[in-house]
């Protein structure tokens, strides 16, 4: 029976409101063991867990002193993902990732971090050095402000090539890589591959 | 605390049998609804105060367009940590576990299934360090990034070091360390983040 919020009735007698009473009740513990430990026993009241349902994007808006976690469909991975969203509108999707490489991954506070593998060319040596642009796609988030690129130098084969990838520069969009010599200030024998990390904001 | 009784009243019940065990159920209910949540008639009624999860096994089924916060006793800590369940992905993604030891530190990335793990090692020319192991720290199954930085025992002998990946699997990492300004093979101290899961 469907639960009644407007039972019993000035009007009505017992005899009428036995039944939707006694249906309420067990409405009650229906909807309470969903979730929660029910009625009488040690954890009543308590989460066995919490499932979420998506919820409209972007997602409900919290009182000034609140802040609401909820699920909702991600444009980006395009399955259900846990977000929080605070009184200033802004939303975490704080699960959403691309277990990849390239590959992506927010923070639980919403720092973006992002990581692949790229070559700086040998020919760009005078000319400021390589610009790589960070993979775009419908389904990988954009950095509004890129904070920091950390840079490995890979040496496939494990030889010494005697080359060196050098940041430059770093912006939104992408960063700037020098290919140099290792032990000359000068162009190097050929291109440098290397592993990057990079850390932003959306 | 009165117990709930979900099947009362019955039809043949006076009033003076049905009225104490109406009573007590919405007492029973006031009682409950206190536990984690805004109560009944406050500002805050319905809302949660906080979310207490007792742990729980076994893993709780999700539906297809729904996600999962729930409690486990960790086999990597040995305490209750916090994860999500998700409808496609077996087990848990957790996100406050973390083993925070130097050289064998890591901790999830969020709650989206990555890890990321930080050490350290030692080695000279092309060699190779393993990712630590043990029963505290999850095996990588797939592995995405490494960044090596050398560590400086030295201002100026540090001056002329450098480190470059070779590559990397979710054992370890094949490295080349040598000195910067020669093409001579190097004894250096490092560190390193790598980053992988331990999904199936």
């Amino acid at each position: 029976m469907a639960y009644n919020n407007n039972t019993p009735l000035a009007t009505e007698t017992i005899a009428a409101t036995q039944q939707p009473i006694h249906d309420n009740y067990a409405d009650i513990e229906t909807l309470i063991n969903v979730n929660h430990v029910g009625f009488n026993v040690a954890d009543q009241g308590k989460h066995k867990f919490v499932t979420m349902p998506n919820q409209a994007a972007p997602g409900p808006l919290p009182l000034a002193n609140e802040i609401n976690m909820f699920s909702r469909q991600s444009t980006l991975t395009l399955r259900p993902e846990v977000c929080v969203r605070r009184n200033d509108g802004t939303v975490i999707e704080m699960t959403s990732s691309l277990n990849a490489a390239p590959g992506w991954a927010f923070t639980s506070s919403g720092l973006l971090l992002k990581w692949g593998s790229a070559t700086a060319l040998a020919a760009d040596y005078g000319a400021g050095g390589t610009v790589i642009a960070f993979p775009v796609a419908a389904t990988i988030p954009v950095y509004a402000v890129t904070l920091s690129v950390f840079l490995t130098t890979r040496y496939p084969g494990g030889v010494d090539l005697n080359r060196i990838a050098t940041l430059v520069n770093v912006a939104a969009a992408n960063f700037t890589v020098l290919a140099s010599s290792r032990t000359l200030q000068a162009a190097p024998a050929g291109n440098v591959d290397f592993y990057y990390l990079a850390l932003g904001t959306v | 605390m009165p117990d709930y009784n979900n099947n009362i009243p019955l039809p043949d019940d006076y009033l003076d049998e049905s009225q104490p065990l109406m009573r007590d159920n919405f007492a029973a209910f006031y009682d409950l609804i206190n536990i984690n949540h805004g109560n009944f008639g406050a500002a805050d009624e319905g809302k949660h105060k906080w979310v207490t999860f007792p742990t729980q096994q076994p893993v709780p089924v999700i539906g297809a367009n729904e996600i999962g916060v729930r409690g486990i006793l960790s086999t990597f800590t040995n305490r209750p940590e916090m994860g999500f369940n998700r409808n496609a992905v077996p087990g848990l993604l957790p996100f406050t576990v973390s083993v925070p030891a130097i050289g064998r530190a890591w901790a999830p990335l969020g709650g989206n299934g990555l890890l990321i793990k930080t050490g350290g090692g030692a080695g000279t020319g092309r060699h190779r360090t393993d990712f630590p192991v043990g029963p505290e720290i999850p095996r990588f199954t797939h592995i995405y990034a490494v960044q090596v930085n050398v560590i400086t025992l030295d201002q100026f002998a540090g001056n002329n070091l450098f480190i470059a990946v070779e590559n990397f699997d979710t054992l370890g990492m094949n490295l080349y360390t040598a000195q910067r300004t020669q093409v001579n093979p190097a004894l250096m101290y490092y560190s390193y983040v790598a980053i992988g899961d331990d999904l199936p």
